[in-house]
């Protein structure tokens, strides 16, 4: 991976909330190309860092820097238009709409409408709608959603609305996909379908992937690369196999003895 | 090439290709639906895809009388695959895509297939499980590339690069494909169907061209179609019931509509609205499940008007199968129409279907009544892999009776045998079962082929059809029974999905075991606040057998006093396929499910109330386990 390069880099981040640090000075990089998974027990700061990527949250020192830009203060859409698109820990969809409208919904930043135009949904307009929603059923057949293509999405189980946020966020064709604990709460089932969903995504498209995930079996078994956090710090950022044997993150695990 | 190179075509290349010359450019053959949308394939495109197919195996080596297996779900590719191989002159084996690994790899290696062409990973995945131990299989051909970029593996394919290789081909070898079908004769073998059979191993029936044609002809007598008529492609195409439905597309110029997915095929048959319609009793069977469990939850306004015009719809079916007239039946009848059966036919996708049909099976007849009551007249169709299309309802609807099959087809002779069997003799049998001649000998008698059901024909000539003459029970009062007439009407009920029917001469009553329907009967404990876990608890609650008992009395009116049904009980598992206690095709194997179930069926004729009973559940993947519980028994009144 090393022959990568640099797509995201979190140098020196600090981000508290009044006393409480939720990250001290953090560092480490994403490469293009790279499946990272960043692991730790509750609290220790995934999400934070999560939300200082996609922007929900502002770091108070350090920088984070996409490909040769900081993005420490841009503002949401801009980190959208830029290539980072992500999902949430709970699903956050639009419950009204059907699965076809919300994945659709997220081509919009891809969209540069003209109110005339659309309204009269002419000419170019036209073919880009059409252009439009065919990468989203390239995507609906993808993740093999094509029997609730129509279905309101309220309406869904949540292994389901899991895999139409993936889309959501697919649709946006980012560079850097955050994913926020896409398996919690699925069975065994659900979670090898995402699970194989999120290879084949990071196989077969152009992107780089942060996956926040508490199975470690799973971690293990799909990153490129590890990062512990534990109390706002990084303890380890290695391979797979070297931070399983890796005592300090045995121990924010499992305690001392 | 002459414009009317093929007059009469009598393999079923052959009739592709003269509709090919026929239609060309311009007429729609198929279509597919993929990313939402209905695709349409012109003739030329269909035949286009059937040749270079055709002629890719050919360079691959393929050579007349080789044997092609084909697993997947029904797909324009299936169809392809399938014409494109036997244009070749190859033979095709189909498969079941849920069949088992050992199941695939025996008739691989039974019909000594060099090519298996399959749909997608899951499946290719199966196929190079087996290769290894298959010397003859060459080539693993896939169609759906998803998932496929990390196998590298020589043997396997993509099913357009052999297309490709065919059109390399043809620049080389003009005519080549032409003069192939030319070859092509009746007498040849096109397909071998294996048949999973209630007992023993599959057989592979072999069916030549001629007889195809014949069996697919004599569907049409129940269901004649026209250019450009709509079909959707939902039965199995590894079922010979798949090519009958499909009849009309070599023949006629039916248009053949493949579903988007297997999970999607409801809403893709209700966006088409075919012209023809059938299947298994069990398609009906669900279909009707599925509009009481619907029933069940809507609001008051639909609920009231469907119990007030069923009535009528069931009177003036009734009339009407008589033959009576009824003016004043009739008029209010189209009222209940306007209301109710054409919105709710509407909803199943049957809007603009004119011949339905039901065979394979016995129909229960408050099935078979029902859909005539909401103006679905369902015709009977009965044949068989080995027999071809024997009998069914032809012409109008007058000639469709309630309790027959119909009377045969031009061209087949029926006749009884002195033991109440069903024997036909016609064009369309098979010829026999591959590299199986005792079980060929078994099945036939001078001439005429044992269909092994038990029936008898009535004055009007039409066959009535008992059951399977084996199963045909007989209890030791000397009553006999129907086993499959009692488990067809404990289908009809939403909240049961399987039953059997437990006698024999050895016993004096009949007891059945039930299957329950989780969805349903989960949906109505949840409205009356029963509270469950899974399925094993929801089924051995007293509230539920409560509910059932109810199914169990309407069943036991019809039945006679002599054989009635005395205890049942809820089975703990769904009665499941894979582990082989039914047929692929959803057919009881009742021999090996009573051998499994004998404690159960001890305790079905003791005083007791519970069983313990010990089963062995088999997994997917070929894990075996075994769960115990106690089963519950209950008594009728």
């Amino acid at each position: 991976m090393e022959e990568h390069k640099v797509l995201l880099e979190f140098s020196d981040v600090s981000l508290s909330f009044g006393g409480l640090a939720a990250l001290a000075g953090v560092n480490f990089s994403v490469y293009e190309k790279e499946l990272l998974a960043i692991i730790g027990p509750n609290g220790a700061g995934k999400t934070s860092a999560l939300n200082c990527v996609s922007g929900y949250y502002r770091p108070q020192r350090g920088d984070i820097r996409f490909g040769d830009r900081s993005i420490r203060d841009m503002p949401v859409h801009r980190r959208v238009g830029l290539g980072i698109a992500r999902t949430f820990q709970n699903v956050a969809l639009f419950d009204g709409l059907t699965t076809m409208e919300n994945i659709m919904a997220a081509r919009h930043v891809k969209l540069k409408p003209s109110p005339w135009a659309g309204a009269l949904y002419f000419g170019p307009e036209r073919k880009k709608e059409v252009q439009n929603r065919r990468v989203v059923e390239e995507i609906i057949d993808f993740l093999e959603i094509q029997p609730i293509r129509k279905q309101v999405v309220g309406s869904l189980p949540y292994g389901q609305r899991k895999r139409v946020e993936l889309g959501r966020a697919l649709a946006m064709e980012p560079k850097l996909l955050l994913l926020d604990e896409p398996m919690a709460g699925m069975n065994l089932e659900e979670k090898e379908d995402i699970a194989r969903f999120i290879i084949d995504v990071f196989e077969e498209r152009d992107v780089s992937i942060i996956l926040i995930e508490h199975d470690m079996e799973l971690v293990m078994d799909i990153a490129d690369r590890i990062v512990v956090l534990d109390f706002g710090r990084v303890i380890a950022d290695d391979s797979p196999r070297k931070i399983a044997d890796n005592p300090e993150v045995i121990r924010a695990y499992l305690g001392d003895e | 090439m002459a414009k009317n190179f093929v007059q009469n075509p009598v393999t079923l290349p052959q009739c592709m290709l003269r509709n090919y010359l026929q239609w060309g450019d311009g007429s729609v053959a198929i279509r597919k639906k993929e990313y939402g949308i209905w695709n349409e394939f012109t003739w030329k495109d269909h035949f286009s895809n059937i040749k270079y197919f055709a002629l890719g195996l050919v360079s691959l080596g393929l050579k007349r009388g080789d044997k092609v297996s084909i697993m997947g779900d029904s797909d324009p590719e299936w169809t392809w695959a399938q014409m494109g191989a036997m244009a070749a002159g190859g033979i095709v084996a189909g498969i079941f895509t849920d069949s088992l690994p050992s199941e695939v790899k025996y008739i691989v290696e039974h019909s000594d297939s060099r090519f298996m062409i399959v749909r997608d990973q899951e499946q290719s995945d199966k196929a190079l499980a087996i290769k290894d131990e298959l010397p003859l299989l060459e080539k693993i051909v896939y169609w759906d590339p998803k998932g496929m970029r990390n196998y590298d593996e020589p043997s396997l394919v993509y099913f357009y690069d052999i297309v490709e290789l065919g059109r390399e081909f043809e620049k080389n070898h003009s005519g080549y494909f032409e003069d192939s079908v030319n070859q092509g004769s009746g007498d040849d073998i096109a397909m071998i169907y294996y048949t999973s059979g209630t007992t023993g191993m599959p057989k592979g029936a072999v069916r030549t061209h001629g007889s195809l044609i014949n069996t697919m002809q004599g569907a049409l007598e129940i269901f004649p179609t026209r250019p450009k008529d709509d079909y959707v492609a939902i039965m199995p195409p590894a079922w010979i019931a798949g090519l009958m439905g499909e009849a009309g597309h070599p023949l006629t110029g039916l248009i053949i509509n493949y579903p988007e997915e297997p999970e999607t095929a409801m809403a893709d048959l209700r966006e088409i609205s075919p012209l023809v319609y059938g299947g298994g009793p069990r398609i009906w069977e669900g279909m009707v499940s599925l509009i009481q469990a619907k029933i069940i939850d809507a609001n008051i306004i639909t609920r009231t008007l469907y119990n007030i015009f069923l009535p009528v719809g069931y009177k003036k079916a009734d009339l009407h199968l008589k033959g009576e007239k009824n003016f004043f039946w009739t008029a209010i009848n189209k009222v209940a129409d306007i209301l109710v059966f054409a919105p709710l036919r509407n909803q199943l996708g049957l809007r603009k279907t004119k011949y339905f049909f039901t065979g394979s099976a016995a129909i229960s007849p408050d099935t078979f009544r029902y859909f005539h009551a909401i103006g679905c007249p369902i015709r009977q169709f009965y044949g068989s892999t080995e027999s071809g299309s024997v009998c069914g309802h032809q012409g109008d609807e007058t000639n469709i009776r309630f309790e027959t099959i119909g009377p045969p087809l031009p061209g087949v002779d029926v006749r009884i045998s002195p033991e109440g069997e069903i024997q036909v003799k016609g064009e369309g049998m098979f010829s026999h079962y591959h590299k199986n001649p005792e079980a060929t000998e078994e099945a036939m008698e001078d001439g005429w082929f044992r269909t092994g059901d038990a029936g008898y024909i009535n004055e009007e000539g039409h066959i009535i059809y008992i059951d399977r003459l084996s199963e045909l029970g007989k209890l030791g009062n000397g009553a006999n029974y129907s086993p499959q007439y009692i488990e067809g009407s404990f289908r009809f009920s939403p909240y049961l999905q399987e039953a059997v029917t437990i006698g024999g001469e050895q016993r004096d009553h009949l007891t059945v075991i039930l299957n329950i329907d989780y969805e349903t009967v989960g949906r109505w404990a949840e409205k009356n606040r029963i509270n469950y876990t899974t399925y094993v608890d929801l089924s051995q609650k007293e509230e539920v057998a409560k509910l059932i008992l109810k199914d169990v009395e309407r069943v036991n009116k019809v039945l006679p006093q002599e054989a009635k049904i005395k205890r049942y009980a809820l089975l703990h598992k769904e009665i499941d396929a894979d582990e082989a206690e039914m047929t692929r095709t959803r057919k009881l194997r009742r021999k090996l499910f009573e051998e499994k179930y004998a404690d159960l069926i001890k305790g079905l004729y003791s005083n007791e109330n519970t069983v313990e009973v010990e089963a062995a559940v088999t997994y997917r993947d070929g894990k075996t386990s075994t769960v115990r519980t106690a089963l519950k028994i209950w008594n009728v009144e």
